[in-house]
């Protein structure tokens, strides 16, 4: 069961997209569609858990996004329970076969259960505060990601087997298996 | 295998990949057969050499491969080496040094480290992707060992024309970037054709359930190609080059995330 | 951090603004970062003679609209760890030196 958690796009708060009072099961699969036919979607929030980057009753734009593209820092939006959650990503998932995100709100102390990527709705690119656009801050101040690239992999592989090639004091023949 | 007197005649093989045909002297005659039967279809005769190396046979046992690759440029002339062998190579004379025993996988390594610095000076690389040449065009289909290189390769309908299905040669000429043939093979252990065309599309590759394509973002498109891109030479100018060249590739040639089920019906989507 | 804190773009760094992520690549190590939006905003203003407190009040408290002390502080984090791996040089002095970067879309 995810936390009761702030940050919430609760039952009724949809006034942008002129909705009023339905349903959450309702809303959250409107919310779907409208992001997958759309684009874009906007939305209001409420809650503090996503302070200073989300303030109660700005308005969220949403974009749709491949999980793929997902990274660390980033804010989306998904379906929990019937809730819509606006959640800042932690990790991602390496399992291309199940993928998952995982998410947490700024101020909360644990991350939320595990999303897998048929519930990621959108995610958040810009917000609207007292009629000015503003940027998501992201939750750190980390500067960002560093990533050492691997970049001589062949070679390794190449000199392992030449070692082991040498080893046998093999020389090249044509019945060899060979690695280019 | 021993050196042979100076009696011998020095033999000479020219290996032409990406149109950079790279000349070879040695003073054995049964290396030279060696290298011209390995890289059939990249041996030229005739040609002249944009670059020359003496190749210095040392006996089997007195060079062992290990470790990283060492490529380093001082006073404007490379050293690189490994356990298995050392090289030295003067650009502004187009000349050069190669000590190694009487294998094939040495020079095959020297022969890829060259080929990244010259493509790196024309905003070229070498890459971890295999490629085929269909309808005229170029694809490439980059990825880490066993993401489908050279599924995607052995997958081919009989009209593409194999390139490689292991290290791609990527050439930016005036027209926009070629892909060229190489000798570089990998499990499909088959050289590609020496032969080049325009470069249509890269494909990242995922293995999957089923086959899609997919758009990718500017910034994933370039993370992606930084990781599988062939850079050896601990040098600053050369890093910034292959970055450079990265971004410009990503800018300028559409980059797809393929998902695919091993089935020969994925290429029916490549286009 | 001195009061007067001035930060430059390395030499040893190429960098490109890749769609909306900004790429940089530290030569030789060939490190590859990516910067968050804060430390991007930081990263493109670090002309060598702008003050941080200047980017950070002008830049980063109008873009995020978040409180300037909450943002500086970040902002000096952000610095000291980019300066710890050598994109940026900080100083108490300005500079002319820092090194250009290419703002390409795809």
């Amino acid at each position: 069961m995810p936390p009761r958690t702030e940050g919430l796009l609760a039952q009724g708060h949809l006034a942008m997209s002129g909705l009023g009072q339905i349903s959450s099961v309702t809303a959250c699969r409107l919310v779907a569609e409208s992001v997958r036919k759309c684009g874009e979607i906007r939305l209001r929030a409420v809650g503090t858990s996503m302070v200073p980057a989300i303030h109660p009753g700005d308005v969220l734009s949403i974009q749709p996004i491949n999980l793929e593209e997902v990274s660390r820092g980033d804010v989306v939006v998904y379906a929990r329970e019937q809730v819509l959650i606006v959640h800042r990503v932690v990790q991602t998932s390496d399992d291309s076969s199940e993928p998952y995100l995982v998410t947490r709100g700024d101020r909360l102390r644990r991350d939320d259960a595990p999303i897998p990527a048929g519930e990621v709705l959108g995610r958040v690119v810009s917000i609207e505060r007292k009629n000015r656009r503003v940027r998501v801050y992201p939750f750190s101040n980390r500067a960002g990601q560093a990533l050492r690239l691997v970049l001589r992999r062949s070679e390794r592989a190449t000199s392992l087997f030449l070692r082991a090639n040498a080893l046998w004091n093999g020389l090249f023949s044509k019945g060899s298996v060979w690695q280019a | 295998m021993a050196s042979l007197t100076t009696v011998s005649a020095a033999a000479d093989v020219v290996i032409d990949i990406g149109g950079f045909p790279i000349g070879l002297s040695t003073d054995d005659p049964a290396f030279v057969e060696m290298l011209k039967e390995r890289y059939a279809g990249f041996v030229t005769s005739g040609t002249h050499a944009q670059i020359e190396f003496d190749v210095v046979l040392a006996p089997a046992d007195s060079m062992l491969g290990n470790g990283d690759v060492r490529v380093e440029r001082e006073a404007g002339q490379w050293s690189m080496g490994r356990g298995d062998f050392e090289a030295d190579w003067n650009p502004g004379a187009a000349r050069g040094v190669i000590r190694q025993s009487a294998n094939p996988y040495s020079l095959n390594s020297v022969l890829r480290i060259v080929h990244t610095l010259l493509l790196a000076e024309q905003g070229g690389f070498l890459v971890h992707a295999s490629s085929a040449v269909r309808n005229g065009r170029a694809f490439l289909f980059a990825g880490v060992s066993g993401a489908g290189k050279t599924t995607m390769a052995r997958l081919a309908p009989p009209d593409a024309t194999l390139l490689t299905d292991e290290i791609s040669y990527v050439s930016r000429q005036e027209d926009g970037y070629h892909a060229y043939g190489t000798p570089f093979a990998g499990d499909l252990g088959r050289l590609g054709e020496n032969m080049r065309a325009p470069l249509a599309a890269l494909y990242l590759l995922t293995k999957g359930t089923e086959n899609k394509v997919e758009p990718v973002s500017a910034s994933e498109a370039s993370r992606a190609l930084l990781e599988n891109i062939l850079c050896f030479a601990q040098d600053s100018e050369v890093v910034r080059s292959i970055f450079e060249a990265a971004c410009d590739f990503v800018c300028r040639v559409p980059i797809r995330r393929l998902t695919f089920a091993p089935d020969a019906r994925v290429w029916e989507m490549i286009s | 951090m001195s009061e007067k804190c001035y930060v430059a773009r390395s030499s040893k760094i190429a960098a490109r603004m890749m769609g909306d992520e900004m790429m940089i690549m530290l030569a030789p190590e060939s490190t590859l970062f990516t910067l968050n939006e804060v430390a991007s905003v930081i990263f493109k203003a670090a002309d060598g003679a702008t003050p941080l407190d200047e980017i950070v009040a002008e830049r980063v408290c109008s873009e995020f609209d978040v409180e300037f002390e909450a943002a500086l502080k970040d902002a000096e984090h952000m610095v000291k760890e980019l300066a710890g791996h050598g994109v940026l040089i900080v100083s108490d002095k300005p500079t002319t030196q820092s090194r250009a970067f290419a703002q390409v879309a795809r």
